[in-house]
């Protein structure tokens, strides 16, 4: 009898292993859940795509309230999720953004998580957390307006209208700053509108979590101190200069975004459309006042006292000027300040000009790569973090903002590399589902 | 306005061939009647300096010295033999930037306008692309932007467009008109022989003054011509922690066709300064043309302007502007 009971095991167990299946679960990021009502739609879920495509009867949403620790938020999904499912099965974690800190509590509690992916997640905590509650971000779209509305009066208040007066170039130009005054509005109202989907929330509470992911966080460095004993594939985000504008821009069609319906759609072009056309009126008036300087040089010909005067409006020129650097770079740079992606590195330059050949060598502000959120110095993590049977993939995620790390097609070509071939291990690959 | 006031600088103006060289054949125009070009090829630097003695003597009063050397770095900067030391750029807007700027506006008789901005600054001088790890790729950078037909266009360096959008389209017929009358009233006073044989300076002399305007002669027989400002756009031009009531000098040739030197005053503090250059030997290149007669456009212009930074240091923006190109040719 005891042979046979032996046997049986044996047999069990053997039909167990081959039957053993791979499940996923898929954790949200910060405020992830206010998007969703019940908490079972998958279309707002951040990962809710990836688990349609991948792993439809194996997957797992996991949802989660904000207003809480992260170790006891991973405590919640371990216990309401994984434990339930995870009997005889692998468990694949994979978080975004905050959900990946929590993805990493969750791995002292089971010995069935066998891998973790995560996207965007600022594994040395994030540096955004800690400036949004200073309310230093705002000084960028006010620096941006006193810019715009300096550059604006000093043209359109009596530089155009004295100098030609009754002519309709200058009211053409008057006009044309008008213009330029109200696509200003509208680029900082998108701002505005952007920035309230993201921060509102945090400037409205104060949660725990937050403070836990803040930079130097003892969270963090607790978490960092620990041994990573699994496969884990850390991705970040690594999209183009205008990287927050993007990220606002997905931000603000987050429906869109998150449905299964537009997968590998990307909805982060509205904000840099706005800053183009932005741009190009600048342009155009940058243009109006080189116009509008040389034409002041045939008359101050014949009316010697515009002499001095047109030289005026090269003056305000220069703000025209600054104001189309600013758009262009600046406001983006600023924001790097805000999500750790700032650096200062020494760079030098040759030009020559009127003759001359000059050469300038300074500490400048470097922009690293970021995802508008974090950039990949707060989420790369060494391959020495790895511990026994653990290794560490940082992959590069081109051309994605924060937001989109749900709905990328760039990210979709890095998990089904993960779930469907051997690129990152055998621990990925997922069995081919019924 | 009295005809006395005018200056005849047509008068002066030199004689050259009228070849229309225009900026190439980048661009095509309408065919139409065309009234004013302007043709534009200019390499622009924008850097931000100290104010070392050497080159800004006559920005440091006594109060932006007291403020200098409250600045370990900037001293440091200051007392240096050259400007070559390593430096930190704190502030974003520092960040050196080079264009080069290729433009083209034409006014038509009918009054309507077009213009085409592109930017051709070559990659490797494109300082701003190097402050990022991603740069935009330039399909994604404006490099050409066009009104035309009551559209504002901008394109990416394939042509392709980035944005578009409708514009209401200026009339520009009445400012015709009056560029019109003022080049009559010149042709007119420079036909009087009574006024041929005077000078720039003397017909200024015997012009009637405008408020807060003085013109004088210096030794060297270059014009001087100061003027107080006082505009509602005053408080934006001030350079913040500067106080005085703001004045502006232009100096000219003694034949007034040229300006030479253009500075603005805060009190007694100079907060900006311009300077021109002229090559003298390529008018065609650079000159404002009419009625077959050229006047020579300034060949290089370099402008400092005075600026306290955010932590109170006063430092100087620098803009040195190259023209290849700097045409304004009237048909009338």
């Amino acid at each position: 009898m005891k042979r046979v009971l032996i046997i049986l095991s044996i047999i069990s167990t053997l039909t167990f292993s081959v039957d053993a299946g791979k499940i996923v679960f898929y954790i949200h990021g910060t405020f992830a859940e206010t998007a969703s009502k019940d908490h079972s739609d998958d279309d707002t879920h951040k990962l809710g795509i990836y688990k349609r495509v991948f792993t439809p009867t194996n997957g797992t949403l996991c949802w989660y309230d904000s207003r809480n620790k992260l170790h006891d938020i991973g405590t919640h999904c371990y216990n309401k999720y994984v434990k339930t499912q995870e009997t005889n099965n692998d468990v694949i974690l994979v978080g975004h953004s905050m959900g990946g800190s929590v993805v990493r509590t969750m791995l002292d509690k089971s010995s069935n998580i066998k891998g973790i992916i995560t996207a965007g997640t600022a594994n040395y905590g994030s540096v955004f957390f800690n400036k949004l509650s200073s309310g230093d971000v705002w000084f960028f779209l006010q620096d941006m307006y006193n810019k715009g509305s300096n550059a604006i009066t000093v043209s359109k208040v009596n530089i155009a209208n004295a100098l030609l007066p009754g002519s309709s170039f200058a009211a053409s130009l008057t006009e044309r700053v008008c213009k330029y005054n109200s696509d200003k509005d509208k680029t900082l109202n998108f701002l505005k509108t952007g920035f309230n989907h993201v921060a509102v929330p945090v400037f409205n509470y104060i949660y725990p979590c937050l403070n836990e992911m803040a930079q130097n966080s003892n969270f963090n460095n607790e978490l960092n101190a620990k041994k990573i004993s699994v496969p884990y594939i850390n991705i970040y985000g690594a999209e183009d200069a205008w990287e927050f504008v993007r990220l606002l821009s997905t931000q603000a069609q987050l429906k869109d975004v998150n449905s299964i319906k537009n997968i590998d759609k990307t909805y982060d072009e509205d904000g840099v459309k706005l800053l183009n056309g932005g741009l190009s009126v600048v342009n155009f008036i940058q243009d109006a006042h080189d116009v509008l300087y040389d034409v002041m040089s045939v008359v101050s010909i014949v009316v010697w006292k515009y002499k001095s005067t047109k030289e005026l409006v090269r003056q305000a020129r220069y703000n025209w000027d600054g104001l189309y650097k600013y758009i262009q770079t600046d406001m983006h740079n600023e924001i790097s300040k805000y999500n750790g992606s700032y650096q200062y590195e020494s760079r030098t330059y040759r030009y020559t000009i009127l003759g001359r050949t000059y050469t300038m060598t300074s500490y400048v502000p470097v922009v690293r790569e970021n995802d508008g959120m974090n950039c990949d110095k707060t989420v790369m993590l060494p391959e020495s973090m790895a511990g026994t049977g653990g290794v560490i993939y940082n992959v590069r995620a081109t051309g994605v903002n924060h937001m989109e790390m749900g709905n990328h097609k760039k990210m979709r070509e890095i998990f089904e590399q993960a779930f469907k071939t051997n690129t990152y291990g055998s621990v990925f690959k997922l069995q081919q589902t019924q | 306005m009295t005809r006395k006031n005018l200056f005849l600088g047509l008068a002066a103006i030199l004689l050259v061939s009228c070849n229309n060289e225009n900026a190439g054949n980048l661009f095509e125009t309408a065919d139409e009647e065309i009234a004013v070009e302007l043709f534009s090829h200019v390499k622009r630097v924008e850097s931000i300096e100290f104010l070392n003695t050497s080159d800004y003597e006559e920005f440091l009063s006594p109060e932006m010295r007291s403020q200098i050397s409250k600045d370990k770095q900037a001293m440091m900067k200051v007392s240096a033999s050259n400007n070559n030391e390593l430096d930190t750029i704190y502030s974003l807007s520092e960040i050196p930037v080079i264009k080069e700027i290729v433009s083209k506006n034409i006014i038509y008789a009918s009054g309507k306008m077009t213009t085409i901005t592109q930017d051709i600054t070559p990659d490797e001088e494109n300082i701003i692309n190097t402050m990022t790890a991603t740069p935009l790729l330039p399909e994604q950078t404006i490099k050409k932007t066009e009104t035309k037909d009551g559209m504002l266009i901008s394109y990416g360096a394939d042509g392709n467009i980035l944005s578009s959008e409708p514009y209401e389209e200026p009339n520009m017929k009445p400012f015709l008109d009056s560029l019109r009358y003022y080049i009559d009233l010149a042709e007119l006073e420079s036909s009087k022989q009574s006024v041929k044989a005077q000078s720039a300076f003397t017909k200024i002399r015997n012009s009637v003054m405008p408020a807060g305007v003085n013109v004088w002669q210096m030794d060297d027989g270059n014009i001087v011509i100061e003027e107080i400002i006082n505009s509602q756009s005053e408080n934006e031009m001030r350079v913040k922690g500067v106080s005085g009531q703001m004045r502006s000098r232009t100096i000219t040739n003694p034949e007034m066709d040229k300006t030479l030197r253009f500075e603005l005053y805060q009190g007694n503090q100079m907060v900006s300064r311009r300077t021109y250059q002229y090559n003298g030997s390529d008018k065609l290149k650079n000159s404002v043309r009419i009625k077959g007669s050229a006047l020579e456009n300034p060949s290089g212009i370099i402008s400092e302007v005075l600026f306290i930074n955010d932590r109170g240091i006063p430092k100087i923006r620098k803009t040195q502007e190259e023209y290849k190109q700097n045409q304004l040719i009237v048909h009338f």
